[in-house]
């Protein structure tokens, strides 16, 4: 199969909120009330790993759920499941007026940054 | 502090919230510029003024020779003021002065290219069909696509505009485009340029606001007719979603992790200077850069030794300087996400060959010093993710077969090269490489009469060339009736027969 690698592990990609990035969650969803949001993972480029927080968003096949923010699933596809296969990955917030994506945090002047934590 | 404001209906503005963005020079780490901040409320402003220049303007019912007259005057305007243009571009974006100056001249020429297929571009082709079952005369009518959202990244700030808008214009579409937050200001000197031409008011909008505001209406609004992007993947797949609710035409370059193999019977100077351009211009911040070196194992301790030796004369340095070849990163949060890649790629037990930290004698600038790593396996994620960043990771293959196995072992096929003597080996390995392209001998010499795009997750569509002027058109067909009797028609029979 195309861009897989070669299997790293088959552990599981763990991933943990900071406070911080739970309050913005929170305020993007009272922003925008009853919208269902799920969280996504960029995979490098002009953006890096940031995760992205989608409105109304389609997860494909390919898409498994790692963790959650409060009831708010966060999943990654196969290619990232694997990139980051038995490590803990810490979603956490900073304040930034420029950043350019679609994640709806942005809107309220936040973005979210992925920090890779240690191995499992 | 030089201040821009928003380009739209052929008037500049402040934004509807008065909100304005500092754009901060990635070299000095200090605010150059004011840029007006805009919300949904000016992009559907935006959209609106593109809607009525298409619906009700002159522009896609002009003579194509008008359309290109404009097209050149655009072209003389940018001409004219390239220098200066190319001084914004470098303190907007650090690409270097070098650099910057060679996108001036690379966009003048891509603008005189469409206005040139402006003109010659057949728009009524007559097709061949059988004439079972209608007699008939058959014609191909190709007409613009209608309002076209634009969105473009911050690493080739000017040239990625003219890009978008070449060929969008060259077929008489109308325009709402959105540079990068991180990098504006070009495009509205450009904006400034057009002001100047004759284009109808209205044709060319340009904003500067956040995706998840600008951009998402952009996708979204029923007004637009097809949307382009070059950036993300995991954006592009956003993109495609929120275009489907309106069924839009989609076209995106995305992300790439290219391939640049080296064969062993390859000019070894030419091949590694050659790599390392193709790796680190522009600070590694291209989508196409050849960021993953496959060398042989008997020539790998070789070509690393010399990689690292060349790699030590790139001068990193203030980009307005001539002699600098590196300039600074976008952003402090892009040099956090490439150094932490560094970090990983050492922590998944590859060896950082040279580079690695930030440069010691520059204390002001988001810098990171052009770095490779050896021992990388292809699993690896510094093999796998774009890092778009100043890292080469070198990979030892074990034949020809192994370096086209590893090739395609990626998510993305947007670019890629193979360096070797041997003229026949080379076109061999460059077809079977599934990617958008691929240069034998040479890297990153993209010419806009050829296309470019991506295979697999690197995108959809072509930019550039024929195929990439193709994508701003609808196609009609028009079917002329040759029959001209009732009777004899084939569904006469059908419905009436006896």
């Amino acid at each position: 199969m195309e861009g897989r690698g070669e299997p790293a592990s088959t552990a599981g990609m763990n991933v943990v909120f900071t406070a911080a990035a739970l309050d913005v969650v929170r305020k993007v969803q009272a922003a925008r009330d009853g919208l269902p949001f799920v969280f996504v993972f960029g995979e490098g480029c002009c953006e890096g790993t940031a995760p992205h927080l989608f409105a109304n968003h389609h997860v494909g096949p390919t898409q498994q759920e790692v963790g959650r923010a409060d009831a708010l699933p966060v999943f990654a596809d196969a290619h990232i499941r694997q990139l980051y296969a038995g490590r803990t990955v810490v979603i956490d917030v900073e304040e930034d007026p420029l950043a350019d994506g679609f994640s709806a945090e942005i809107e309220l002047g936040y973005r979210f940054v992925m920090r890779a934590g240690a191995s499992a | 502090m030089q201040e821009y404001q928003l380009y739209i209906d052929g008037q500049f503005s402040a934004a509807a919230s008065g909100k304005t963005a500092e754009s901060i020079n990635p070299a000095t780490e200090a605010p150059w510029a004011r840029v007006a901040r805009a919300g949904r409320e000016d992009t559907q402003r935006a959209i609106k003024a593109a809607r009525k220049a298409f619906d009700e303007g002159p522009w896609p019912r002009m003579s194509q020779a008008d359309r290109a007259k404009i097209l050149n005057q655009i072209a003389d305007g940018l001409q004219a003021r390239a220098q200066e243009i190319a001084v914004v571009e470098t303190q907007d974006s650090g690409g270097t002065i070098r650099k910057t100056n060679g996108d001036l001249m690379l966009a003048n020429a891509q603008l005189r290219y469409f206005a040139e297929m402006a003109e010659q571009l057949p728009l009524l082709t007559e097709i061949q069909v059988p004439q079972f079952p209608a007699q008939s005369k058959n014609f191909i009518q190709r007409e613009p696509f209608g309002v076209c959202g634009q969105i473009i990244p911050w690493n080739f700030p000017l040239m990625m505009a003219v890009w978008k808008l070449g060929p969008a214009l060259a077929t008489g579409n109308t325009i709402v485009l959105k540079p990068a937050s991180d990098t504006p200001c070009s495009a509205f000197e450009l904006a400034a340029v057009i002001a100047q031409s004759d284009l109808p008011k209205g044709v060319v909008n340009i904003i500067h606001g956040s995706g998840a505001e600008c951009g998402e209406e952009l996708c979204t609004n029923p007004m637009i007719d097809k949307v382009a992007f070059t950036g993300s993947t995991a954006v592009g797949r956003r993109i495609m979603q929120l275009a489907s609710d309106t069924v839009k035409k989609v076209t995106l370059e995305l992300g790439g992790k290219s391939a640049n193999i080296i064969l062993d019977d390859a000019d070894l100077d030419m091949a590694v200077d050659g790599s390392l351009f193709g790796c680190f211009f522009h600070q590694g911040q291209a989508c196409e850069s050849g960021t993953r070196l496959l060398v042989s194992e008997a020539m790998h301790d070789k070509v690393v030794e010399r990689l690292v030796e060349r790699t030590k004369l790139i001068n990193c340095g203030d980009p307005l300087d001539m002699a600098s070849a590196q300039g600074p990163l976008i952003s402090a949060r892009q040099r956090e996400t490439v150094e932490g890649y560094i970090k990983l790629g050492l922590e998944e037990g590859a060896k950082v060959a040279v580079g690695g930290k930030r440069p010691a004698h520059l204390s002001k600038g988001y810098y990171v010093e052009p770095t490779i790593f050896t021992g990388v396996k292809n699993s690896m994620k510094v093999a796998q993710e774009e890092i778009f960043g100043p890292v080469l990771v070198v990979i030892r293959y074990k034949n020809i077969d192994d370096a086209i196995r590893i090739a395609n072992d990626s998510i993305y096929g947007l670019g890629g090269a193979v360096w070797s003597r041997d003229a026949d080996k080379a076109m061999a390995v460059a077809k079977q490489v599934r990617t958008g392209t691929m240069w034998i001998n040479e890297y990153h010499m993209l010419s806009v009469a050829a296309p470019f795009g991506g295979y697999k997750q690197s995108g959809i569509g072509r930019e550039f060339g024929l195929d990439g002027i193709l994508e701003y058109m609808q196609i009609k067909h028009i079917h002329v009736d040759q029959v001209g009797n009732r009777p004899a028609k084939f569904w006469y029979g059908a419905l009436f027969g006896a």
